[in-house]
């Protein structure tokens, strides 16, 4: 039994034995590493008040109205001379005949205006006085008093009067400033009464020359007649058009809005020379200038006081600019893609009664007013980056899948290309085709947005697309918009209008470990 | 306020351990092994040492093919939640005595162990990346740490029947450091076509007697010996069905129970989620002044709580069925099933055969299929001259081995789980089993 035992014993480790291996050792060596990762890159949400700053840079402004609509404002000023420059009172000259010596006289004084207007009063801040005297037979010394009863000292509202002894010369002078005296025109308009008294002569005759120089006014009242004011013109240069690569904008509510300000206390019709639009071929169109065309009939309203001023804003816009008559509407010339605004008027003062201060002028501040309403077609923009791309062998393939949710109301094609500038060669571009990166949001008959542009897609890039991209040195973005319903239909930018990307990546690498 | 958590304590099954019951420490997997011997003894640290090793998700055969590594073929060998296990007992007393029908024991055992799990999610994220998770999520809730420093004191009692014997340990834990990781909930969700990443958290770490000063183990021993703040129980129960002469059936529970962490706890939770969606791309400038700090955020994300609770942890229960055929008086055949819960079930099957030449020699041999792994060969030797029992038990002997570049650095090839308990026990008395009553011959 002990013997049985044993051979079951030694079988049984025999067996066991057999069943242990030893194996040589080698050191194993680590293999690539090929991860496959899917992994979100961008998620943004972007509205158009983050691409778009509002912003003031003097004669551009890109601002928002009360609704958020971006309203795209040049501004330009013009300024007229000053009243004093236009309406004159010249160099007043009186023959005053012989008279005995022995009597008084009241003569009556018609001053020259120029046809300007009839005035019922001047205050005057300069005039100088001469009268020329040539006396006959003269016995005696004599006094010579020069009144003028209605040309009234403005602090006193005593009568203007200068006196001189004849120094028994048989010809003499008189003079005199009207500095602080305001003339009170008899009715009928620029007359005034002067009278001559004589103390102390007995005999002899005296004639003379009254001469009335240098006038300067600080302030005219009366009626005046048309008198232009001189031209007033400006230019703009409309830079939203300059960055066109190919493709037309066309705004649907554009407007220009002349903001009159005036001093003069006398109504004035702006009487406009010009109103065009220059292209970049130097052509231009004249186009209809709504308010600041005759038919229009519009005034510019009077200052109320003296020293006030009075803002009469004149507008043109679809309402009032049509095409006809061998004018173009603002609209039709904008949609041409002008690169100048130009303008030009030339106010003449109404034929009715007011005031007109020395320093009277006119401010016409011009504003083209753009807002975001409009149709884009085919609106395309390019601009270059440098890139380097590297370590593309450990890129097995890499997908990129994009989405957009698009609430601003512009379709946009965009291509990407991948260039070696130098060997001139295209090497790739991003997309296969001009396809919408973002899907056009439905908007309704007002240009609103009813519902957003949900568009996705992926872009695959196998390791033999990848690989060659490392020649590339420069990127060439070119983006193509467009509204909605391909151009066909009015949209309004918004501020608050927004755009959602997110793009992620799927990618597998293959990574050498061991060097 | 008393917080409870509910953890669990390590322990390793060993499959061959539990057929060779002439040994004393084959009750710590069989309670109701009848030993041959009146009286065991175990002496301070020869009794019994025991050390183990696992990795139940692959082999090194699976991770390294021809010469070069392949992870991917250790990541398809891989099961959904794996550990890595190291283990070290030893045995300090023993004594064991038959009282008529019964066996009264007593011992004292230290215990070291500890188990790094690793979801299979957790690599595959790592070698081979996101992408596969796409629409779904990397579940890495089973990620953890396990570590545990405990004595054992067991009184066990075995009673023979004609047909049942029953026996059981009752085991008082003294615990000494513990450091335990729990997950509610960690994943990474990977959005389906924008792979948009959203991690989730809730886990917490616990720790108890972390910052003793371990620098001088004698004096870390002398100050803990007493030391019972952290308590804890756990019990045995096993029975065996003696069918006839050829037929045993055994079953038995062992390791119900738990230790109460109190002294020097710590807890460290950390609950929260992000998503990373993407960079959020500003434009330089714009009107929207706000700005995205990642780093800010993800700190923001994640709420990290410091707390000073004291929790439980529960030891791994472990189940046996076993069988034996005894061919002969010296030849046995023997089959078990066992099942043990870490992170998930866990079942293995054993068979094996036991020779024993006289009183003085047995040999065990088994061949267990554990953790899907059938390149398990185990032996069993124990050599008994006299007093002295010498025996040698370990689940996996290297069945493909190799010597890496440094000479004692043996690699296992095949194998999943290496584990071997070796000890001298001293016993007395050799208790001789009744002859049959033979006819007398006509």
């Amino acid at each position: 039994m002990m013997k049985k035992n044993i051979l079951y014993l030694i079988a049984i480790m025999a067996v066991f034995a057999g069943c242990v291996k030893k194996e040589k050792f080698i050191s194993p060596t680590l293999p690539n590493w090929q991860p496959e990762i899917g992994v979100p890159l961008v998620n943004s949400q972007l509205t158009l008040s983050d691409l778009i700053k509002e912003r003031n840079n003097g004669n551009i402004s890109l601002s928002t109205d009360t609704n958020g609509l971006y309203l795209l404002t040049y501004t330009d000023t013009a300024f007229s001379a000053i009243a004093q420059d236009i309406v004159k009172i010249p160099d007043q000259v009186y023959a005053v005949p012989a008279f005995p010596l022995t009597s008084n006289q009241v003569l009556l004084d018609s001053i020259v205006f120029n046809g300007q207007g009839t005035l019922t009063q001047a205050d005057l801040k300069a005039g100088d006085l001469s009268f020329n005297m040539l006396t006959t037979d003269l016995a005696e010394n004599f006094t010579v008093t020069l009144t003028f009863p209605t040309i009234l000292n403005k602090a006193t509202n005593a009568p203007f009067s200068v006196s001189k002894n004849s120094g028994m010369q048989a010809s003499f002078s008189l003079t005199g400033n009207f500095a602080g005296y305001d003339i009170h025109f008899k009715p009928g308009g620029n007359q005034f009464d002067f009278n001559i008294t004589i103390t102390g002569a007995t005999a002899g005759t005296m004639s003379g020359t009254l001469n009335i120089t240098n006038i300067q006014y600080s302030l005219l009242q009366g009626s005046f007649n048309s008198i232009p004011i001189g031209v007033m013109a400006s230019e703009s240069d409309v830079s939203i058009f300059k960055n066109l690569f190919q493709g037309n904008i066309y705004f649907a509510d554009p407007r220009v809005e002349f903001d009159f300000e005036s001093s003069f206390g006398v109504q004035l019709t702006p009487n406009k020379q010009y109103f065009q639009t220059i292209y970049q071929n130097n052509s231009f169109d004249n186009m209809n200038g709504g308010d600041l065309e005759p038919s229009a009939n519009k005034v510019i309203a009077p200052a109320t006081t003296i020293g006030s001023t009075t803002t009469t804003v004149l507008t043109v816009n679809n309402a009032n600019s049509t095409d006809g008559g061998g004018l173009v509407s603002l609209k039709t010339a904008l949609s041409k893609g002008p690169q100048k605004v130009k303008y030009a008027v030339n106010p003449v003062l109404g034929n009715m009664p007011g005031f007109i201060k020395d320093d009277s002028k006119i401010t016409i501040i011009g504003k083209l007013i753009i807002p975001f309403y409009g149709r884009v077609t085919s609106y395309s923009l390019q601009d270059t980056f440098a890139i380097k791309i590297q370590h593309t062998d450990s890129i097995q393939f890499a997908d990129f899948y994009i989405k957009t949710t698009n609430n601003v109301p512009l379709e946009l094609r965009l291509q990407v290309y991948f260039v070696d500038t130098t060997t001139y060669a295209r090497i790739d571009s991003f997309f296969t085709g001009a396809i919408p990166l973002l899907k056009a949001p439905i908007v309704d008959l007002n240009g609103a947005i009813i519902s957003a542009g949900i568009d996705d897609q992926t872009v695959t890039f196998p390791h033999a697309r990848i690989k060659p991209l490392e020649k590339a040195n420069k990127l060439i973005v070119k983006a193509t918009m467009q509204t909605p319903n391909p151009g066909s239909q009015d949209v309004k930018f918004f501020k608050t209008n927004n755009l959602d990307i997110k793009i992620s990546m799927h990618a597998k690498f293959d990574i050498p470990l061991v060097k | 306020m008393l917080f409870l958590q509910f953890h669990t304590v390590l322990a390793q099954s060993e499959h061959t351990l539990g057929f060779m019951e002439n040994v004393f420490q084959s009750t710590y997997s069989n309670p109701a092994a009848i030993p041959d011997h009146y009286i065991s003894v175990g002496l301070p640290g020869i009794s019994s040492a025991y050390m183990g090793v696992t990795n139940t998700g692959f082999t090194y055969n699976q991770l390294v093919r021809g010469d070069s590594f392949d992870i991917n073929n250790a990541l398809k060998k891989s099961q959904k939640k794996n550990f890595v296990y190291a283990g070290v007992n030893v045995d300090i007393f023993h004594l064991r005595i038959k009282a008529r029908t019964s066996f009264i024991s007593f011992h004292i055992s230290e215990k070291t162990d500890a188990r790094f799990s690793y979801p299979k999610d957790l690599l595959s994220l790592a070698w081979q990346g996101n992408y596969q998770f796409k629409g779904n999520k990397a579940d890495l809730a089973s990620l953890g740490v396990d570590f545990n420093y405990y004595r054992e004191f067991g009184v066990g009692y075995v009673r023979e029947g004609k047909k049942w014997n029953i026996g059981g340990t009752a085991k008082f834990l003294q615990g000494f450091v513990n450091a335990h990781v729990k997950n509610k909930n960690l994943n990474l969700k990977v959005a389906d076509q924008t792979y948009d990443l959203t991690a989730i958290s809730n886990g917490s770490l616990n720790t108890s007697g972390m910052s003793s000063d371990f620098s001088d183990p004698k004096t870390y021993l002398m100050n803990n010996l007493t030391n019972f703040s952290n308590r804890g129980m756990a019990f045995d129960l096993g029975a065996t069905y003696k069918h006839n002469d050829k037929w045993n059936f055994s079953f038995s529970v062992n390791n119900i129970g738990f230790i109460h962490w109190a002294k020097d706890v710590k807890n460290y939770n950390i609950q929260g989620g992000t998503t990373f969606d993407g960079i959020h791309y500003k434009v330089p400038n714009s009107n929207d002044t706000s700005h995205v700090n990642y780093t800010d955020s993800l700190k923001n994300s994640f709420k990290y709580t410091e707390t000073a609770h004291k929790y439980t942890t529960w030891v791994i229960p472990q189940f046996y069925a076993r069988v034996k055929y005894n061919l002969t008086k010296k030849t046995m055949l023997n089959g078990s099933l066992s099942l043990e819960r870490y992170k998930a079930f866990r079942t293995s099957a054993t068979i094996g055969v036991t020779q024993k030449i006289g009183n003085i020699f047995s040999l065990l041999l088994t061949y267990t299929y554990q953790y899907r792994n059938l390149d398990n060969a185990g032996i069993g030797i124990v050599i008994n001259p006299g007093p002295v029992q010498l025996y040698f038990v370990s689940d996996c002997i290297l069945r493909t081995y190799s010597y890496s570049s440094h000479p004692f650095i043996i690699i296992p090839k095949d194998a999943k789980s290496i584990n071997f308990r070796v000890g001298i026990n001293l016993v007395f008395g050799r208790i001789r089993l009744p002859e049959k009553q033979t006819a007398p011959k006509k």
